[in-house]
């Protein structure tokens, strides 16, 4: 049988007896006895009540325990989620493009930033289109200037035939 | 149900109470005082120093002054234990007072046992 639920019985038919029996012995004139009755009755009203506050707080005691060890096992998931939890708001870059009641802000900007990108582009446009023309045809002539023809020709009067001997032929000694 | 339950509660402890205390409640009892009560009872003790006649002698003692009227003195029963006599009779309540205390752990290693109420 249970321990439990034998000191449960075992002190309820102790406080029933002692408690019946001392209202007998004072029915019957018999004193001493009805205090030693009460005695033993309040002896086992204090073991029921002691046995069910230990019996209390032993379930106190498991719960926390309880408590305690499901705290400690998922350490790093309980940090996680705290971590996420005091994560600070995402920054929003265009605080004003995600209310889309207040696109008619945006369409001025992105119109004037148009305007101003295409003045631009064509200042750009317009200065390259008078400078890189003249840079670029004198590069051309600069670069085209090592495959002009020797200006007296590839044979002289004094070619020998050891010159050929000597390196390619156009190379003046 | 649960106010059911309180009244229920508050009767039967009422009514234990009342019970309680008519039952030990102690009472004068009708005198007549041409009657008398013989008590014969007995003792057992266990390591008294004075032996049964003075244990009887001193429980005797004590216990004459729960009931009213004369009494005797302790003397030898004429089949075994001890006697006394109560006049004008007990009643009800007088016996149970003697009874109680006879019986009663009264004196410390002595035990009485009353044997018989005879009124005459």
């Amino acid at each position: 049988m249970n321990t439990r639920i034998l000191r449960t019985l075992l002190g309820g038919a102790t406080l029933a007896a002692s408690g019946a029996y001392t209202f007998v012995y004072l029915y019957r004139w018999e004193w001493n006895r009805a205090l030693m009755s009460a005695a033993i009755f309040i002896a086992a009203e204090v073991a029921v009540m002691g046995s069910a506050l230990a019996q209390r707080l032993k379930s106190i005691n498991q719960r926390l325990d309880a408590q305690i060890e499901a705290a400690k096992a998922p350490a790093s998931a309980v940090r996680r989620d705290r971590i996420q939890a005091a994560r600070p708001p995402a920054r929003v870059s265009f605080a004003w493009l995600s209310r889309p009641e207040q696109m008619n802000v945006f369409v001025p900007v992105l119109m004037g930033a148009g305007v101003l990108l295409s003045g631009i582009a064509w200042v750009v446009e317009r200065v390259a289109r008078a400078t890189v023309t003249p840079v670029a045809e004198k590069g051309l002539a600069a670069q085209l200037g090592t495959l002009a023809l020797p200006a007296d020709g590839f044979v002289s009067d004094r070619q020998r035939p050891v010159d050929l001997l000597r390196g390619p032929i156009g190379r003046r000694p | 149900m649960k106010a059911l339950g309180i009244l229920v509660l508050a009767v039967v402890t009422g009514v234990g109470i009342l019970g309680l205390a008519e039952l030990t409640q102690n009472r004068p009892d009708p005198v007549d005082p041409d009657s008398s009560t013989i008590v014969t009872f007995d003792v057992a003790t266990r390591g008294y120093r004075g032996g049964d006649d003075s244990a009887a002698l001193a429980l005797w003692a004590v216990c004459s002054a729960t009931v009213p009227g004369d009494v005797t003195a302790v003397a030898p029963a004429p089949a075994d234990g001890y006697e006394v006599t109560i006049t004008p009779a007990i009643g009800e309540n007088g016996r149970k007072r003697l009874l109680g205390c006879l019986e009663d752990g009264t004196l410390d290693r002595v035990m009485g046992h009353v044997s018989d109420f005879t009124r005459t």
